[in-house]
């Protein structure tokens, strides 16, 4: 299909607003804490105020005997099932069975008439701790004797190692080689939903029905039923409107088990809402790592080997590591040409709030630390990094070295393009003083690998009354997969978008979806919906055409309406067509089903085989302008580019909201978002004090076009969700570089820190 | 979400009647006006109060009135977005309409108001924390432990002083009104401040600030106010420096540099306030006041994050862009 036929869309690839838009901004948008149930009970859970203890005795009955308190559960009282969201790292209890790993690990969860009382009876929970040695930093827990928080030796919960191609020859020819080390920090997703669940279980037919502010509702579901040892079809999850989630809701969280727990027990709904302080210190964060990256280069640039050495501080649990290890070795395979790559990746525990996935998930670090590299080569071989980039770039048709399908590929373009937003050739040569530009490169896949569960269905029904009814599992998280999903049913079967009912994510009504991670939800879902639009529409179009007298070909599905090619008046409403399949004595309502899985390979098994990790990928440059002010260390951004080969825009709108909010929490990882730890307690566990930026912070936006069509994609489309937040803390640091010479290997880039580095340079 | 305590909201007509109230119910009780500090503690539990005496319900406490004889009476409940866009204030005074204007955000300016601005409490993040946070240590002195975790070898509290109008309005030379159930007082505003983190105001717990008055500005004057921070709306500042400067016959014959959030009080750099008195306002002397502020200035804790040793270097730039503002405007 030509680029061109765009012209002839019908919804897809405009500017539409969410569908749920304007219940949102009218506040009638229900998510998750607000829902409420007759006999609701709320629900509080006990923390432990150590990084690692043994629990010596639980004494919950003063709590109990508390008027109003209807229930308490401790570790005892729960099933002593181990959960993960990657089942072969599952490390974890709902509640703390004999020790506790961080601050804020949950020791035991109460249900009463009201959140007073419940607060009221946490305060009546005795516990007895034994304080056991903490550790905090992954070095020291490597270390020889230090203590160890599972039993696994040395505290390395994970590794992964990922080579191809001929490293040491590589390395052999090279004609510079440079070795460098980069170190970044936690970053909190901080959605404006605080993490919330309401779970009613129905004591007469032993059904769980939960209510949960999370991305991936079909793994709650299972992973629910596993723990509290329940039939997974007695457990129903619904996900209400969420407010955002950028990866922050994809992990299993105590409150979910405990509020199902507390409702079984109680016989009553039970609902949990975090506390901000909750939401950032007792659920996940962007894993802090050390990469050291050595890299050797031909004399004009040309990469030929790499060599990535990646330990991620995982805190006191594993959640998603194998995951994240495996997608920052992918990521450094792309968007360049490495012809012989070596990356060993090694998740170790600490007594601190575990790591896990958030927008990136695991890449960001992998990007800085390279992109900053890239840069450092390039000054070595006097090039510039422009040219040093597009030398490299992998571009479409290629064969991957690593056999990446590389089938659709914008990387050279959209380097071009950032650095002409930038006015990079005058910028560089201006080189005026304390102003500087930079780029940051990514490449990012389409949806992740081949695992069964990975694939999405959908359901379209077209109605008697000329309305199509979509049935999505997909997880609309507040990106607007929702809107997205119904443009691209709309599309196919020519109806308003207005006309388009959606049901979504709703694990007993729609069919299985994976979720919302991975950058797949367009790509597979939409795929999916797709799919079931051309079923459904084929389900009508035989009968139609006979109603018509046309050949099937000849007719259009546009405005509702059925009609033959150039003459509108021969046509019939999308209603009147499936009352013809009626009285034709074919089945109604019209129902069209889609499945989509994308072809490519398990994730695991690519740390040892070569192929695709995903069905397409995307590619983006990223760019910055910043400001330093030499006296303060302040760094001002003063614009920073996105130009990301997503293929079709399905709705350009969005995606200009999902890259604009790519940038800024780039932005945030570079500039000021950091927890700072004391004894695995943050200091800083709200939003006064974890620094995320105002809207007053936010600098100049740049979102360029770019027009690229890949066959695989619903309607040509690729990724756009994550690919850009990566690159943005890479051309910030070497925008800094250009405007200070001052280069920054760690992260966040702090006042303090760069005036202390900027005097140094000074002396 | 957090939950307020139980509390109970008492409703005095006047001011008297609220001294009255804080007298009889001692420390169970504690005055509200905006909110916007007090209820958020209470979140935390950081102070759980039984009454909150709501001086909002007291009328005729929020105005602003300019006289160029008298100077600036101002309510001690008007809200400081006033005090930020007032064209007045800007005019005769414009380190006020600067520090209101970078008070938290839009919002607080809107629901705080001067008086509890100037009562701020002081801050630490051991202490503005939830009462889960606080339970992996032993109380700290500000509740009325033994152990400050800032500076463990302090017998004292050393929470730092966070508001942002009390610098502006010392370097511009305010009095306050007290009023209490034994009558009324009147005294600078730098003597409202103890030096002590813990028991940061000299005033008595009965006591109100009833009114806070500005001389009108000498001739030749300017003031302005420079607050560091890290974003540009929500922060407390992290440090800030207000100054006041007077010049006659080119020269100075007067001069206020108060230092923000560097100790537990506002901090007046007398050196560097009185290397000024008398001299041409050079580039040369401003650097010299500017290392004399920065040798003045003795913070001690990481405030939101940010270390000592960078507020203190702060404090000489800051003092010299101050200085160098108000010269400029002067000349």
């Amino acid at each position: 299909m030509s680029t061109r036929q765009r012209d002839d869309w019908w919804t897809v690839g405009k500017r539409l607003p969410l569908i749920d838009g304007p219940t949102k901004a009218r506040g009638g948008a229900e998510y998750a804490g607000d829902l409420s149930l007759p006999r609701l009970l709320w629900g509080k859970i006990l923390r432990s105020p150590h990084p690692h203890a043994r629990l010596v005795h639980v004494d919950a009955s003063r709590a109990r005997r508390l008027p109003g308190v209807k229930a308490v559960i401790t570790g005892k009282d729960i099933p002593r099932v181990i959960y993960g969201i990657v089942p072969k790292a599952a490390d974890e209890y709902a509640l703390a069975v004999d020790k506790v790993l961080y601050v804020g690990d949950e020791v035991a969860a109460v249900a009463a008439i009201d959140e007073e009382r419940a607060e009221e009876a946490l305060d009546k929970i005795e516990v007895e701790y034994e304080q056991l040695p903490a550790v905090f930093d992954p070095e020291d827990a490597r270390a020889p004797g230090a203590p160890l928080i599972h039993q696994v030796p040395n505290n390395i919960s994970f590794q992964v190692r990922k080579e191809f191609g001929d490293v040491i020859n590589g390395f052999g020819q090279a004609e510079h080689v440079r070795q460098d080390r980069f170190v970044t920090q936690a970053q909190a997703h901080c959605p404006l939903e605080p993490h919330a669940v309401v779970a009613s279980f129905d004591s007469a037919s032993s059904r769980l029905t939960v209510w949960s502010a999370k991305q991936i509702p079909f793994f709650l579901r299972k992973i629910l039923a596993k723990t509290l040892q329940l039939p997974e079809a007695k457990v129903r999850v619904i996900k209400p409107h969420l407010g955002g989630g950028f990866g922050g809701k994809v992990d299993m969280f105590s409150l979910d088990f405990c509020a199902a727990e507390l409702s079984r027990r109680t016989g009553r709904p039970v609902k949990i809402v975090y506390t901000r302080e909750e939401s950032l210190t007792t659920t996940r964060h962007r894993h802090p790592m050390v990469v050291e990256v050595k890299t050797g280069v031909k004399r004009d640039g040309t990469l030929l080997a790499q060599h990535y050495r990646v330990v991620a501080d995982g805190g006191a649990y594993n959640s998603t590591a194998p995951v994240m290890l495996s997608l920052a070795a992918f990521f450094v395979m792309l968007p360049y040409r490495v012809p012989n790559l070596l990356l060993e990746g090694y998740h170790i525990y600490t007594n601190k709030p575990a790591g896990g996935p958030m927008r990136g998930h695991g890449v960001p670090q992998m990007r800085f630390a390279f992109e900053s590299q890239m840069d450092m080569i390039a000054e070595d071989l006097g090039l510039d990094p422009v040219e040093i980039r597009l030398i490299n770039a992998i571009k479409e048709g290629e064969e991957h070295p690593a056999k990446l399908t590389i089938r659709t590929c914008g990387f050279s373009e959209s380097i071009g393009k950032a650095a002409r937003a930038l006015s990079w050739q005058e910028q560089r040569k201006r080189n005026v003083k304390n102003r500087g530009v930079g780029l940051g490169c990514s490449g990012f896949f389409c949806g992740v690998n081949n695992l069964r569960h990975l694939g999405s269905g959908a359901v379209v029904k077209i109605e008697e009354d000329g309305a199509v009814t979509l049935l999505t599992g997909a997880a609309d998280v507040g990106q607007g997969s929702n809107t997205v999903l119904a443009q691209i049913a709309a599309e196919e079967l020519g109806v308003y978008l207005d006309d388009v009912r959606l049901t979504a994510a709703d694990t007993e009504l729609t069919p299985l979806d994976p979720g919302t991670f991975g950058s797949g939800v367009t790509f597979r879902a939409g795929n999916a919906v797709r799919l079931a639009a051309k079923s459904a529409k084929k389900k009508i179009l035989e009968q139609a055409a006979a109603e018509l007298e046309a050949s099937p070909d000849d007719l259009l599905f546009r405005e509702g309406r059925i009609f033959v090619k150039g003459s509108p008046e021969r046509g019939l409403t999308l209603g009147e067509a499936v009352k013809v399949c009626r009285y034709a004595g074919k089945p109604t309502p019209i129902i069209g089903r889609g499945f989509y899985h994308p072809p490519a390979k398990e994730a695991y098994t690519l740390l040892t085989e070569l192929g695709d990790i995903s069905a397409a990928y995307s590619f983006s440059t990223q760019g910055a302008e910043v400001e330093v002010e030499p006296e303060t260390g302040m760094v001002k951004v003063l614009k920073l580019v996105s130009v990301h080969d997503g293929g079709t825009l399905i709705n350009p709108l969005l995606v200009e909201g999902q890259l604009d909010g790519s940038m800024v929490m780039g932005m945030g990882q570079a500039l000021g978002e950091t927890f700072i730890w004391e004894r695995g307690q943050a200091l800083n566990p709200n939003l006064l004090d974890y620094r995320m930026a105002t809207s007053m912070d936010i600098p100049t936006l740049d979102v360029v076009d770019m027009d690229i069509y890949d066959s695989e994609g619903p309607f040509g489309a690729k990724e756009v969700g994550e690919g850009t937040t990566v690159g943005i803390a890479p051309a910030i640091a070497n925008a800094i570089y250009h405007a200070t010479g001052v280069r920054i290997t760690q992260l966040p880039i702090t006042r303090e820190g760069f005036l202390k580095s900027l005097e140094k340079k000074e002396v | 979400m957090m939950r307020l305590p139980k509390f109970e909201r008492l409703l005095p007509s006047s001011v008297a009647e609220a001294c009255q109230m804080l007298n009889q119910h001692k420390n169970e009780a504690e005055p509200i006006a905006g909110g916007s500090d007090i209820l958020v503690s209470m979140k935390q539990r950081v102070i759980t109060p039984k009454y909150l005496v709501d001086l909002t319900t007291i009328p005729n406490l929020d105005y602003l009135s300019y006289d160029d004889k008298e100077g600036l009476r101002m309510g001690p409940l008007t809200k400081i977005i006033k005090l930020a866009r007032d064209a007045k204030v800007a005019e005769k005074y414009p380190a006020i309409a600067q520090a209101a204007a970078s008070v938290g955000a839009n919002q607080h300016q809107f629901m705080g108001t001067i008086g509890g601005n100037i009562c701020l409490d002081t801050r630490c993040w051991y202490y503005n924390q939830s009462s889960f946070w606080r339970k992996s240590r032993a109380p700290c002195i500000k509740f009325n432990g033994d152990t400050c975790y800032i500076a463990t070898a302090s017998k004292v509290c050393v929470a730092v002083y966070s508001g942002d109008l009390a610098p502006s309005l010392i370097a511009l030379g305010a009095e306050i009104k007290l009023s209490s159930p034994k009558g009324e007082r009147v005294i600078p505003l730098s003597q409202l401040y103890s030096g002590d983190g813990k028991v940061y105001l000299t005033k008595e717990k009965d006591e109100l600030v009833s009114e806070i008055n500005l001389p009108p500005p000498p001739a030749k004057s300017c003031s302005t106010y420079m607050k560091l921070r890290m974003r540009e709306a929500i922060d407390f500042p992290m440090m800030g420096v207000a100054v006041n400067v007077v010049l006659s016959n080119g020269k100075c014959s007067q001069a206020r540099i108060v230092l923000n959030t560097v100790a537990s009080a506002p901090v007046l750099a007398s050196d560097a306030s009185s290397h000024l008195v008398g001299k041409e306002l050079t580039a040369e002397v401003i650097k010299e006041a500017a290392e004399k502020a920065y040798r003045e200035a003795k913070p001690i804790s990481d405030t939101g994050g940010c270390p000592a040793v960078y507020r203190k270097k702060i404090v000489r730039v800051y003092t010299k862009r101050t200085l160098e503002q108000v010269v400029s405007k002067l000349t």
